[in-house]
């Protein structure tokens, strides 16, 4: 889970990355390690049935749901209305923004650019999966000490990717931290409490 | 008029740096935007667009999309569901693109809607969507800058397009300027961009019993709902808008947009719920953009920098659908600095474009681009320090009315900012200072917005248990309104922050005026304070009057509300909980609704102070400081440093209100830097339509940014001295940052944004080595 390699050109990564590869189709190669893993070895996705539905089951936040999707049905779309877990937000369907950023197997992804049928049996966790209870993640604590937000729209994926920036031992200097929390836009522009919240979050953390 | 000077009680809250009321909301998820309700038998709906800018649709096959699994009801002009869309705006409303929707077969411009799909789920509607097929009959686009004639338009913000002003014996301010030893002639670019906030516009319309719900993220409860009524010609009373969070605005949610009556139309006519989120892409093409300007201005100067003459002649670009004015000058070289003689005109030119509309700091931030990036111009000309001139040149008096300022320090802000920059260690000569393959500079500019205010209602209602509720139908756009009217409340009420709740963006609320000009707290925030003064008097009657109390017998000036209940005054041990007060009472709760007109201000003293525009003028003012670096092989050019300090009055927090001035000055970043809403002048088509061509500032684009509020609380203008905050920080800093760049290389670029190619031009002239 740990790695220093630069920003990766995976699909469902990085903004910056996403936009060098720009083709937009996703490829095997291409996915997040869990999903390429899961798209190799997974069994053939059941057949669609007459209503051209098929039955996918998705663990989100520690919880299996079971829901019926078109196969061309995004794990943003998904997770928003079949799930009604609204907190992963759209910003622009099209791997631009990082407002849609969930994590797979611990990894963040941009959910716009996943397919839900290739999420299945992955660990999936939304914004609404973080806190335990009513005790918020060290990382929306930072967020609302630090006031890494002003209209909230971007928070959600931000916050996901805090996590994971984190975790991924990209939060050791803010220079790394902003080049690493720059796939995710925020147009109200809370950049450097972002920053900010993301050191803090890092040091309670260690 | 006492309590001006000692607003009673005194704030405790207000002016402190406090984390936002909704923060947990916003972290968890929990925060409700108009895209994540959700409804039972819910349809979607989505967009088909133009794709010529002009001409006709001369057939319109929508066979295969009506086929197509799912569909439910294909709309265009011919099956038009039932509007009456009202074109022209009245004082209950705004709408900036003044073309019927789904009309006739005329197209105007490039992403014009030609129908709407509505189907079960999103997925089908978009499939849907893309089977629709238009036949057009093209004409040419309107589509060159050059190309349409200029033309004045009519009043803009009450004012005439062109204003002079002369000293006495002079006979023209050209004249004037022709006289003056030092001149700056020079026309400065601002190109077309767009507002993008990370929410896009949606709507949900849900009709119940003739009576209309419409979820939608706007900036004017009030206004979006007379909207509606007009055009779905149902009663005000029957429409109700929420729009619990706004997922940032900056303009574009301000105007109501035909869409709204397309979907309200279209559940009307499918009697179940319509749910449209718009595309990303069409967030370029149908809610309003930034004009482009053409900006020349002309500075005549004294030996000494004293100015004597100013013109500021400004074209922008507007639509055949929708005229609005970026009335650069008059919103920038009208109200900086003092000149005997300034002149300021303003032309539009309509191209076939989609209709422009206000954007953060409309006017103020490309005009003030263009003045500020002048006066440094004229520093350089007069080999005169860029702080310097500007000191030479302030006025106690608004420059164009002579109005005295309410309150004005614009020459602390230089201090300030300017100390904690270390600009009195900035190197005179341009190309100065290099580090590595960096060339190193310093600019800087001032910043200026006007102080708006409009009538506002709040309500205010206390309950037995010791707790309030706040409410307008105002609404937070990420400004803080939330927070900021709990914390008033709060003060007022003498309760600690969480026992008072805010509730915004619901229309059956008390009104609040559009949130744009920076004009909501400045506008509200009194009228909580009344609305909470009015709902203490009934207390304090109630507690005076009972025989038993503590209180009794005491009036109402002798009381104060202080830690969860009323207290003596004279004697602060004198006390009774506010829930005492109520037990005996036997009341449940009370409550309080009030109305400020500041127009009226004057004649009703029951507000203090007089807000008078009549005979005050009421503006902010700010500096920006900046270091920037260029690449010396490559024109790139980094952000490193800014540093400003805003006069703005009273900050009513300081964690937010700074966060304002980030979000503003990090757009001033990407207006400076990268954004450029690029528009094909050959077909009037845009070419950047998302976020990977349209290049809004990223994390690491921005530095630290240091913030300092200086000058008193401005009591002249209305009872919490606070001048508004959301625009100030988009204006000044694209010259700052402009003029580090000039600072840094010798290479002075007259058009936005300043990418690589412009200053590489201007590198390689001056040699790169
Ligand atoms: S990146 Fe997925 S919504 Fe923008
Ligand atoms: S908080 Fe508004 S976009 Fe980030």
């Amino acid at each position: 889970m740990e790695s220093s390699s630069p920003p990766s050109p995976e699909i469902g990564t990085d903004r910056r990355g996403f936009i060098r590869q720009a083709s937009g189709v996703v490829a095997v190669a291409m996915l997040p390690h869990s999903l390429r893993a899961r798209a190799e070895s997974a069994p053939p996705a059941p057949a669609p049935s007459a209503s051209g539905l098929i039955p996918i089951m998705l663990r989100v936040n520690g919880q299996d749901h079971v829901c019926e999707i078109e196969a061309r049905t995004t794990l943003l779309d998904t997770l928003r209305d079949r799930l009604h877990l609204p907190g992963t937000k759209k910003g622009c369907d099209h791997g631009t923004c990082g407002a849609c950023t969930v994590h797979v197997d611990g990894h963040r992804v941009l959910s716009c650019l996943t397919l839900a049928a290739m999420a299945t049996g992955a660990e999936i966790t939304t914004i609404e999966g973080l806190a335990a209870g009513e005790k918020l993640h060290p990382v929306q604590q930072a967020f609302v000490d630090c006031d890494g937000f002003q209209c909230g729209f971007c928070t959600p994926g931000q916050i996901m990717s805090a996590v994971a920036c984190i975790r991924e031992g990209h939060a050791h200097a803010d220079d790394e931290i902003r080049e690493w929390m720059s796939g995710n836009i925020c147009r109200c522009a809370a950049y450097p409490n972002i920053v900010d919240a993301v050191k803090a979050a890092r040091d309670r953390s260690a | 008029m006492s309590d001006v000077a000692t607003p009673h009680p005194a704030p405790k809250l207000v002016g402190a740096s406090i984390s936002r009321v909704d923060a947990r909301r916003k972290v968890t998820g929990q925060a409700d935007y108009t895209a994540d309700y959700h409804f039972a038998r819910q349809a979607w709906a989505v967009a088909v667009k133009s794709t010529i800018a002009k001409g006709r649709i001369i057939a319109l096959d929508t066979a295969a999309a009506e086929k197509s699994p799912g569909v439910v009801a294909v709309y265009t002009w011919k099956n038009r569901p039932k509007i009456y869309p009202p074109l022209k705006e009245t004082s209950g409303f705004m709408v900036a693109e003044k073309l019927a929707p789904l009309g006739d077969e005329t197209i105007h411009y490039y992403g014009q809607d030609i129908a709407f799909v509505v189907a079960e789920t999103y997925e089908q509607a978009r499939e849907a969507a893309g089977l629709v097929r238009p036949t057009y009959a093209a004409e040419p686009a309107v589509a060159r800058f050059s190309e349409p004639k200029r033309e004045a338009p009519g009043k803009i913000y009450g004012e005439k397009p062109h204003l002079e002003k002369k000293a006495p014996g002079t006979a023209s301010v050209t004249d004037a300027w022709e006289a003056s030893p030092a001149r700056i002639d020079a026309t400065y670019i601002t190109p077309m961009i767009h507002h993008q906030p990370m929410e896009p516009h949606a709507a949900i319309a849900k009709w119940h019993t003739g009576r209309l719900t419409f979820y939608a993220p706007v900036q004017w409860m009030y206004g979006a709902r007379n909207f509606l009524a007009a055009g779905l010609a149902v009663p005000a009373e029957d429409v109700r808008v929420i729009s619990h969070f706004v997922g940032g605005a900056f303009g574009c949610k301000g105007s109501s947009w035909m869409f709204m009556l397309v979907i309200a139309a279209a559940a009307r006519d499918l009697d179940r719920p319509v749910k449209f989120v718009m595309e990303r892409e069409n967030m370029f093409t149908s809610v309003g953009h930034r004009p482009r300007t053409s900006q020349r201005v002309q500075l005549g100067a004294d030996a000494a920098g004293k100015l004597q003459a100013m013109r500021h002649f400004t074209e922008s670009s507007a639509s055949e659908a929708g005229l609005f004015v970026e009335a650069a000058g008059h919103r920038a070289t009208g109200v900086m600095y003092g000149s005997p003689n300034i002149e300021i005109d303003h032309q539009i030119y309509k191209l076939s474009v989609s209709a422009p509309t206000f954007m953060r700091a409309p006017g103020e931030s490309p005009g003030v681009h263009a003045l500020e990036t002048a006066m440094d111009e004229l520093a350089v000309a007069l080999k005169m320090d860029p702080v310097q001139l500007r000191l030479v040149n302030m006025t106690a008096n608004h420059p164009m009315s002579g109005l005295p300022f309410s309150s004005r320090h614009l020459d602390e802000c230089y201090r300030v900012a300017g100390e904690k920059f270390g600009w009195a260690r900035r190197a005179a000569a341009p190309r100065a200072t290099r580090e590595g393959d960096w060339w190193v500079g310093w600019g800087m500019a001032s910043a200026s917005y006007a102080a708006h205010r409009s009538n506002a209602q709040a309500r205010v209602r206390l309950l037995a248990d010791g707790t309030a509720e706040v409410a307008c139908a105002s609404h937070d756009l990420g400004t803080g309104t939330y927070t900021i009217m709990t914390q008033t409340a709060a003060d007022e009420l003498g309760l600690p922050l969480e026992k008072v709740s805010a509730t915004l963006g619901d229309s059956t609320l008390p009104e609040a005026p559009f949130s744009g000009g920076s004009q909501s707290a400045g506008s509200i925030l009194p009228a909580v304070q009344m609305a909470a003064r009015s709902v203490l008097t009934k207390l304090k009657t109630l507690a005076a009057a009972d025989a038993k109390s503590p209180l009794a017998g005491l009036a109402a000036d002798d009381l104060e509300a202080a830690e969860g209940g009323l207290r003596a005054k004279s004697n602060p041990s004198r006390r009774v909980a506010f829930a005492a007060i109520f037990e005996k009472s036997g009341e449940g709760a009370l409550e309080a609704t009030e109305k400020t007109e500041p127009a009226a201000e004057t004649k009703d003293k029951r507000e203090q102070p007089s807000y008078s525009p009549k005979t005050t003028a009421y503006q902010s003012y700010g500096a920006f400081f900046v270091e920037v670096h260029v690449h010396r092989l490559t024109g790139e050019t980094r952000v490193k440093r800014v540093v400003t300090a805003m006069d703005i009055g009273q900050p009513l927090n300081l964690k937010t209100a700074r966060s304002q001035i980030l979000g503003g000055a990090v757009f001033g970043i990407g207006a400076a830097l990268t954004e450029h809403s690029l528009f094909d002048e050959n077909s009037g088509a845009w070419i950047t339509q998302d976020l990977g061509t349209y290049h809004v500032p990223v994390n690491a684009d921005v530095p630290e940014i240091d913030v300092t509020f200086v000058g008193p609380p401005d009591f002249k203008f209305n009872s919490v001295g606070a001048r508004g905050i959301g625009e100030i920080g988009n204006t000044g800093i694209s010259a700052a940052i402009g003029n580090a760049i000039y600072h840094a290389t010798g290479v002075r670029v007259r058009e936005l944004p300043f990418t690589t190619e412009k200053i590489l031009g201007g590198l390689s002239h001056e040699g790169a080595a």
